[in-house]
């Protein structure tokens, strides 16, 4: 029987197939056949023993000893006899190895929570890391997306990380239905860049049922068993990018090598933003200088030398730390252009990569939430240095800045005069000015033309840079509520995923002639 | 089975350095080692890391080290020593 749950947009588009829910995700796991929980028990654990050997070697040259202490100790958790012991008769008494490792290491969290010394009590905290760790690497092992592919086309989770999608994507998942997640979490921008409709239905995995037929449809919410007219798409014409003007530049953000075909057919002007994370999170390692020069290039390839390209630095950590590096999560918890900074070894690598890649063309390199004007010169001063050495090298090379925490707008002025262009991430900006997670909506009351503090930042920004200095990136600037309001605060130029640019394209057109304000 | 009365004087207890040099050098020694505290009878197999720092044997908590096995003389010097040892330092 056709039944209609209205859900909220993530990602545009409409896929329809057989729902799968992922046990991994949803309450407690179901144990596999004991031979194979043992499998990937130590499987995970031998991969995530190495990790953490492959990083105190890397490390023991930059960090103090406390930091080797920390991982050292880490091993020993994953050393210590009882655990194994324990986890080995809970799988044979049928438990699955993901809830093992829970029960074993929660009991001694519980254990050292009650101890009566401040002191000691700290330890917790380092054993809830390594569960973490240990279930992280276990579920890397352990989902088996061609399993669940087979299944089913249409994903039902509570959650999904970025990596995943990318993940279920690469399986053949048509449509995702997440219980949380919003417009702006990561996970919803590369869906919607890798085409995959994707709705929030905050009961999803209680109302829909394994087997079902849906339809995920990204404008509107999820249909189960639809109809011949639910199916029916409307589809979009991309091609009308006549040459009628419109008061903006359009630019498109873009987080694969193969999306930079979209540019020319959209006729977006350039690249906005390239974001490189993507490289570091869909890759099982730290990826090598060469590879990170082969994805470049696979960029590269589908433009042209005289289309802008504004490559960002990978934006790393917050929610973007690769499966690889979950250790980080706590010893280094900083984003953007700092988590470089506190991992110099990692950065010359990255650094390097992108000088070679774009050897005879002009790169445009930005850099992720710079707060501060040393921040920019710390990077310049690395790449100068990389570059000093470096003989294949790009043509020319100017430098932007991402400004999307409130210290950076203040700091506006200064950090401008250090870079040629200036690029407004509002996505963060908008959750660090009104303190709200990426994760949430901003309520009504506090979006135009309720409160205007976003589009005050932009209008003081504007005439801090200068209007050719600054693009707007971020998902308001799709949005017809902010977009008026953006254009009046003097923003020229636009980057937004290129999935819209059709459709601001017409709306800015409309704009132009009859809603002028 | 050898027995021996230890007060836990050093400033931090049994804090996760100390902790990991108790495992270290009970891992020598195929006897059973065990530190059981005076006070709730908390009892931590001294080649469990996570054994030990459970017992959260703060400054002057009394324990027992008990050990037995086979090389149960040289474990037991060995750890004696190892535990008092550690008193001097912080």
């Amino acid at each position: 029987m056709r039944r209609v749950f209205e859900g909220i947009p993530l990602s545009p588009g409409k896929a329809s197939g057989k729902a799968v829910l992922m046990a991994t995700f949803v309450g407690k796991e179901q144990a596999g056949a004991f031979a194979d929980e043992v499998e990937k028990f130590f499987k995970a654990l031998s991969s995530a023993k190495k990790e953490l050997e492959a990083l105190k070697s890397r490390i023991s040259r930059t960090y103090k000893r406390e930091v080797l202490d920390i991982i050292e100790l880490y091993l020993m958790f994953m050393e210590d006899p009882a655990f194994t012991e324990y986890v080995v008769e809970k799988l044979r008494e049928g438990v699955s190895a993901a809830d093992a490792i829970k029960f074993f290491f929660k009991d001694y969290e519980e254990k050292i929570l009650n101890v009566n010394d401040k002191y000691l009590r700290e330890r917790a905290k380092d054993i809830r890391y390594v569960r973490k760790f240990l279930l992280a690497k276990l579920s890397d092992v352990g989902v088996d997306w061609d399993t669940v592919a087979r299944r089913g086309e249409i994903l039902v989770v509570t959650f999904i990380s970025p990596v995943d999608v990318v993940n279920v994507a690469e399986k053949g998942i048509k449509g995702i239905v997440v219980e949380k997640g919003s417009e702006t979490s990561h996970a919803s921008i590369l869906a919607r860049s890798m085409g995959i409709p994707m709705v929030k239905l905050p009961d999803a995995t209680e109302v829909l049922n394994n087997g079902d037929v849906v339809l995920v449809d990204g404008d509107r919410g999820v249909v189960v068993d639809p109809q011949k007219e639910d199916l029916t798409t409307v589809v979009e014409v991309a091609e009308e990018h006549e040459k009628e003007p419109i008061p903006v530049d359009l630019y498109v953000n873009i987080d694969f090598p193969e999306e930079a075909k979209v540019v020319s057919k959209v006729g977006a002007k350039g690249v906005g933003i390239f974001r490189t994370e993507y490289m570091y999170l869909t890759s099982s390692n730290w990826p090598t200088e060469e590879e990170q020069v082969g994805y470049l290039r696979r960029m590269l390839r589908y433009l042209d030398d005289n289309i802008s390209v504004n490559v960002r630095i990978a934006d790393l950590g917050g929610d973007k730390i690769p499966i690889y590096a979950e250790y980080m999560r706590d010893l280094i918890s900083y984003r953007g252009i700092r988590f470089f900074m506190a991992e110099e070894d990692l950065f010359r690598t990255h650094v390097r990569a992108i000088l070679k890649a774009f050897e005879g063309r002009q790169l445009r390199l930005l850099i992720p939430m710079v707060s501060d004007p040393y921040e920019v010169r710390w990077v310049k001063g690395v790449v100068e240095e990389e570059l000093f050495c470096l003989d294949k090298r790009p043509s020319e090379l100017v430098y932007g800045a991402m400004l999307e925490t409130p210290a950076g707008v203040v700091e506006a002025k200064r950090i401008a005069s250090e870079v040629d262009f200036v690029s407004v991430g509002t996505n963060d900006l908008v959750s660090l000015l009104y303190g709200i997670d990426r994760e949430c909506e901003l309520p009504e009351y506090l979006e135009p033309p309720n409160n205007l503090v976003l589009i005050e930042a932009l209008r003081y920004l504007v005439r801090s840079v200068g209007p050719d200095k600054i693009t707007l990136c971020g998902e308001v600037a799709r949005n017809p509520k902010y977009l008026p309001y953006i254009l009046k605060a003097g923003v020229k130029k636009l980057s937004v995923n290129p999935a819209f640019v059709p459709k601001i394209r017409k709306w800015l057109r409309g704009y132009g002639k009859g809603q002028t304000a | 089975m050898k027995r021996k009365k230890i007060v836990v004087e050093n400033k931090y207890g049994i804090h996760a350095r100390v902790a990991a040099a108790i495992v270290k050098e009970a891992s020598k020694f195929s006897s059973k080692i065990y530190l059981e505290r005076e006070d709730n009878n908390l009892r931590a197999n001294c080649k469990s890391i996570l054994g030990l720092l459970a017992l959260g044997a703060s400054k002057g908590t009394v324990l027992n080290l008990e050990v037995e096995g086979e090389d149960e003389e040289r474990a037991f010097n060995a750890m004696r020593e190892l535990l008092e040892g550690l008193s001097k330092d912080a």
